[in-house]
């Protein structure tokens, strides 16, 4: 392929100005890479748009960048937090529980440990039942010991009529 | 007080805009107005494609190529959506702006019909070079050839 006919054929303006197909454009880029000609025709091609651009230029009001200042600040309230770069923390054992937040967080440095907000909870209603077990067990033990005495009082009485009995047979 | 990361990203950014709005803001403004033929919707679309690029600054190639063409492309696609979504003009009426008596600057007097029409196509419209050939049933060879001619007058009328 003649170079000079390649940059003649029109095909690098139809590239600058984003009208070539894509095979195109894949091939402009092979040769751009073999031909520096090609190179420095496309450099040239550029500098004549701009100044072709800038030929037809009408000054904008003074105010216009206010506007654009203006509207930039408003989107920039409104953070894009994908454009963040993120720092990732070094991963940890278990790093990938933490997402989750249903895992006790140690630091073995520190004497405090934190606990997920739920726990606290849990905790209330364990120390409650555990008063409520506690009242439960009293209360059995004390009916239990009542009882023992009742059957004890009730067996001496037994007893006692039954020597009766006996008195009262012997007698006869 | 240190800045916090997206607040001195922000500026930068903005300030990276800033040096592109003062060096191509008119430039871009006349592209607009060949293209809408309204000075005060060129204006709001100058408006509207800063603000566009300072949000997609960091996907667009600055080094790949000068920052007019860039800026150049990133406004003609910006445009060629408005068209397809109905906001700016529908395509049937493009040709209404192809009218040499419309545009405010010299080169359409130089131009034949067919370059006129391929150029505009091109340049403001973003045809590809298939589209306007099958539209003026021409090769796209020919079509090719037609728009470098159109772009040579352009460059020997910016040199006189």
């Amino acid at each position: 392929m003649k170079i000079n006919e390649y940059i003649e054929s029109g095909i690098l303006e139809a590239y600058v100005l984003g009208a070539a197909s894509e095979a195109e454009a894949r091939e402009l880029l092979y040769l751009k890479a073999k031909h520096p000609e090609i190179q420095d025709a496309l450099v040239d091609l550029e500098i004549d748009m701009e100044r072709i651009a800038e030929n037809m230029a009408i000054i904008p009001p003074a105010d216009t960048w206010l506007k654009i200042e203006s509207q930039l600040n408003e989107l920039a309230e409104i953070p894009d937090f994908e454009s963040i770069p993120i720092r990732r923390q070094p991963e940890r054992k278990g790093g990938e529980h933490r997402k989750s937040g249903q895992f006790i967080d140690v630091d073995a440095s520190s004497s405090h440990m934190r606990v997920h907000k739920i726990w606290r909870w849990l905790f209330i209603g364990v120390f409650i039942l555990g008063k409520i077990f506690l009242g439960f067990a009293i209360y059995f033990y004390l009916e239990n010991r009542q009882l023992k005495q009742e059957v004890l009082k009730l067996k001496t009485q037994l007893e006692r009529y039954e020597r009766q009995e006996v008195d009262h047979s012997d007698f006869r | 007080m240190l800045k916090t990361e997206p607040q001195a990203l922000i500026e930068n950014k903005q300030a990276s805009v800033r040096v592109l709005y003062d060096r191509h803001a008119s430039t871009l403004l006349g592209y607009l107005f060949e293209i809408v033929k309204d000075r005060n919707l060129a204006e709001e679309y100058l408006v509207k494609i800063f603000c566009d690029v300072s949000q997609h600054f960091n996907e667009i190639n600055w080094d790949d190529t000068n920052s007019w063409c860039q800026l150049q492309r990133f406004a003609k696609n910006k445009i060629s959506q408005l068209i397809n979504s109905g906001n700016l003009v529908k395509d049937s009426d493009i040709h209404r702006f192809v009218n040499p008596a419309d545009s405010h600057h010299k080169y359409p007097d130089l131009f034949s019909e067919e370059q006129h029409q391929i150029f505009y196509g091109v340049y403001y419209y973003g045809k590809s070079i298939e589209e306007i050939s099958k539209e003026l049933n021409k090769t796209e060879e020919s079509t090719r050839k037609a728009l470098k001619e159109a772009f040579t007058i352009m460059r020997n009328s910016c040199e006189n």
